[in-house]
């Protein structure tokens, strides 16, 4: 078994032929693709920005959004019944069973996280934002066919908020991305 | 000698700290080369080599901030290189704690006459680990607790592997009948 010095005695001959070897040359085009990388990672950082920022004004958008509706919303107790008639008392239990899923869906919503990302941010905001709209239009009607019609979209809404929310990615989100700049866009 | 010492303008590393993308470029095309081949000497494979060579400029960049100059800034980027490439070493887990056979003969002299291809063969022709730990010995200038710190092993791992890499070299390099197990 050979020692330590006899190692030590050829390191330096061996060590200078290593050395001598000629250096190893690259593929061409490697700064290219460090700039490449480069740029997708301040692409990244911008579409982080974008909807961080989008996200952030939905919230401004929607705080007194929020508010208008929870002054403006239906009371959500069932309307009284004015008459015993057979219909009427069909058409108010029906009534009573969109409100009743309507409030379902929005105590499944409060239960759910926050959105986790600025894309389901954005994506949740434009759904609360269409629910207000119906909500404002539901305190503005008597009409029982009309707020029939009304509760029923307000129900599909809400199931998108939920699904919106619970998915995190939404084809809302991905649609808004693709409108972006294509530099701006991910590999 | 190392090929990695290239003295660097401290002007050069302030454009650099400023996000100056010329400087960028300068500081690349200094040390590309010399990237490359440590990477390739290391893991043997040309792409894996161009990965690491990508990598480490990349880094450069990611942790600028903790150079703080008072070592050459080429010992500083050989590190990050040297670092990036035993990382993907030991992500190959295959040969990595592989056991040369203890030689059984007494050193003879390394023969001279080799040419750089019949070196650059032997040297293929070691295990990874093997190869990694003589080059960095030898033509680095790493000590054996260097070593053994960048493999996250002990002095003696650095130790053994040199001298008995040492001897797997010289076998393939004197007798030219190896069939080069490890490669």
């Amino acid at each position: 078994m050979p020692d330590e010095d006899d190692i030590m005695r050829e390191s330096s001959s061996l060590a200078a032929a290593l050395a001598a070897l000629p250096l190893e040359t690259p593929a061409p085009g490697g700064f290219a693709r460090v700039e490449a990388s480069l740029a997708r990672r301040r692409a990244r950082r911008r579409l982080v920005g974008v909807f961080a920022l989008a996200a952030s004004l939905a919230v401004v958008a929607l705080v007194p959004l929020a508010l208008v509706r929870r002054s403006a919303a239906p009371e959500i107790v069932p309307p009284v019944v004015a008459t015993r008639d057979a219909d009427a008392d069909a058409d108010a239990d029906a009534l009573r069973a969109l409100i009743e899923q309507n409030q379902q869906l929005e105590a499944y919503v409060r239960a759910q996280d926050e959105p986790y990302d600025g894309a389901t941010a954005y994506a949740s905001a434009g759904l609360e934002d269409l629910i207000g709209l119906v909500d404002g239009e539901l305190a503005a009607t008597d009409d029982r066919s009309a707020q029939d019609s009304l509760w029923r979209q307000r129900r599909a809404l809400l199931t998108e908020l939920v699904s919106v929310r619970s998915q995190g990615v939404t084809r809302l989100a991905t649609n808004d991305a693709a409108l972006l700049p294509a530099s701006w866009r991910l590999d | 000698m190392t090929s990695f010492a290239i003295d660097v303008p401290t002007a050069l590393i302030d454009r650099l700290r400023r996000g100056d993308m010329r400087a960028y470029e300068q500081i690349y095309r200094l040390f590309e080369r010399p990237v490359f081949t440590l990477a390739y000497r290391l893991l043997g494979d040309r792409d894996e080599a161009q990965e690491i060579l990508h990598d480490a400029m990349l880094a450069v960049l990611d942790k600028l901030g903790q150079f703080r100059g008072e070592a050459p800034f080429w010992g500083w980027l050989r590190q990050i290189a040297t670092n990036e490439a035993l990382m993907r070493l030991r992500k190959r887990k295959l040969d990595y704690v592989e056991e040369l056979p203890e030689p059984e003969a007494a050193l003879a002299h390394l023969p001279l006459s080799f040419e750089a291809h019949d070196l650059e063969r032997a040297l293929a022709g070691l295990p990874a680990t093997t190869r990694s730990v003589l080059w960095l010995y030898y033509v680095e200038g790493f000590k054996h607790d260097e070593i053994a710190s960048a493999f996250g092993k002990s002095l003696s791992f650095s130790k053994t592997q040199v001298l008995r890499g040492t001897q797997k070299l010289r076998d393939l390099l004197g007798t030219g009948k190896e069939q080069y197990a490890y490669a």
